[in-house]
């Protein structure tokens, strides 16, 4: 099946189980591969085409132009989005989401796991037990509850919250960073040469700091329980 | 219909239903004791009911979360909002995590008693399961009710969500001051901006 996608419109995909794979790649429609049942219809504002594949729990797979704006709605089924895409938007109760590369991304799940690429702008993750991994992305607003975190390279500010879960991630050694866990350990890794403002909390964890203090960002990290570690090569 | 068959008029009620629920708060009192975690609910209860004032009510209490009406839905979305506010200054004042996300969902709901049941009560429970802390997330039904009369807050578009039990996807939102906005100022009411 294939449509007509209008430049700059959003491509909106719900179904309920059923792995969903949509890949960005150099064409001017999208395609739909299932076996299950689809209905497709424009949404009224004219701008946004809607995959509704609810009543299948069939694998679906997309194709659409590179730098489509995407949000996918799901229960269980794992979302996989390949390719380079503009705003992503993903809520799920239990599926993981993984995406290649986003301009924006927000991902949420209940219970999946979380990760992203690359993402050149803002990166919003949560999930309550899943984990999250981020490999090189702008400005993050990170939460998960009992799973690890874990972010490669920022480019921008950050702000992580865990309850109970680990926490490392790479500082861009320019932009803010905060971290506040209850009992999650927490490691920020700092590039070489530059020197954080640091203000670091933890009640009853070991807190560490192998980095020279200065002005270049603010770095603060609270913890209730959990070891604080701050690190430079 | 009663236990002998009779038919009763069921009171409905128009309005928006909003659901806290703190993120860690089993953690939390594991680690610091019950006496901590009672004060950190009482702190949460004191905040709503400042803020609440007469624009809406306290349904009841879920453990570690509230459930809260509104007549109106734009009393629900800022004080959402302003919510978020008072809780972010609590915990960054405090040793109290107060890390609360909110949902809201505005529809019809059905009284019984002080409480309130019904299909749109059961998407505002299920929505702020994918909020975060220090989030107002709503549904589309409530950004429609509050229209243009919210200028000072911006709707900023999530995507769909399909949840366990409703059988339509739900378009969702998170609510957040917009961008310029006087912190201190109440929103004006004209116009409205969604942006993804």
């Amino acid at each position: 099946m294939r449509f007509d996608l209008p430049a700059g419109a959003t491509l909106r995909v719900v179904t309920r189980r059923g792995h969903v794979e949509v890949t960005a790649e150099d064409r001017r429609d999208v395609a739909v591969e299932t076996s299950g049942t689809l209905e497709a219809k424009t949404a009224a504002d004219g701008k946004t085409l809607i995959l509704d594949a609810r009543r299948s729990s069939a694998r679906l797979e997309v194709r659409c132009p590179s730098g489509t704006n995407v949000s996918v709605g799901t229960i269980s089924g794992h979302v996989t989005l390949s390719g380079a895409f503009g705003s992503v938007g993903v809520a799920t109760t239990s599926g993981s989401v993984s995406v290649d590369r986003a301009a924006r991304v927000d991902l949420r799940s209940v219970s999946g796991d979380l990760s992203v690429a690359s993402c050149g702008d803002r990166c919003r993750l949560l999930t309550a037990s899943g984990r999250i991994n981020a490999d090189a992305i702008g400005s993050a607003d990170v939460c998960s509850a009992s799973g690890a975190v874990h972010l490669g390279r920022t480019a921008g500010p950050v702000s992580v919250c865990t309850v109970s879960g680990e926490v490392e991630l790479g500082a861009s050694g320019k932009d803010n960073v905060a971290v506040r866990t209850v009992s999650g350990a927490i490691k920020v890794n700092v590039p070489q040469g530059r020197q954080p403002s640091v203000h670091l909390r933890s009640v009853s964890g070991r807190v560490q700091c192998d980095c020279p203090e200065g002005s270049d960002f603010d770095l603060n990290a609270v913890s209730f329980s959990g070891p604080i570690e701050v690190e430079s090569p | 219909m009663t236990l002998s068959g009779r038919r009763t008029s069921v009171p409905v009620v128009e309005g928006t239903v909003m659901f806290t629920d703190i993120v860690g708060f089993t953690e939390f009192t594991a680690l610091r004791g019950d006496a901590d975690a009672l004060a950190l609910l009482s702190t949460q209860e004191r905040l709503v009911l400042q803020e609440l004032g007469s624009k809406g009510r306290i349904v009841k209490e879920l453990g570690d979360g509230l459930m809260l009406w509104f007549e109106d839905a734009c009393d629900a979305v800022t004080t959402g909002i302003a919510l978020q506010e008072q809780f972010d200054a609590q915990s960054a004042a405090s040793d109290l995590p107060l890390w609360v996300r909110i949902g809201a969902h505005a529809g019809r709901q059905m009284r019984r008693g002080d409480d309130l049941v019904g299909h749109d009560v059961n998407v505002a429970a299920r929505i702020v399961q994918l909020a975060g802390p220090g989030e107002v997330v709503v549904s589309e039904a409530t950004v429609e009710r509050v229209g243009s009369r919210l200028p000072g807050v911006a709707f900023d578009q999530l995507g769909p969500a399909v949840m366990k039990g409703i059988p339509g996807p739900v378009v969702l939102y998170r609510a957040l001051p917009a961008p310029g906005r006087d912190s201190g100022a109440a929103p004006a009411v004209t116009g409205r901006f969604i942006e993804r």
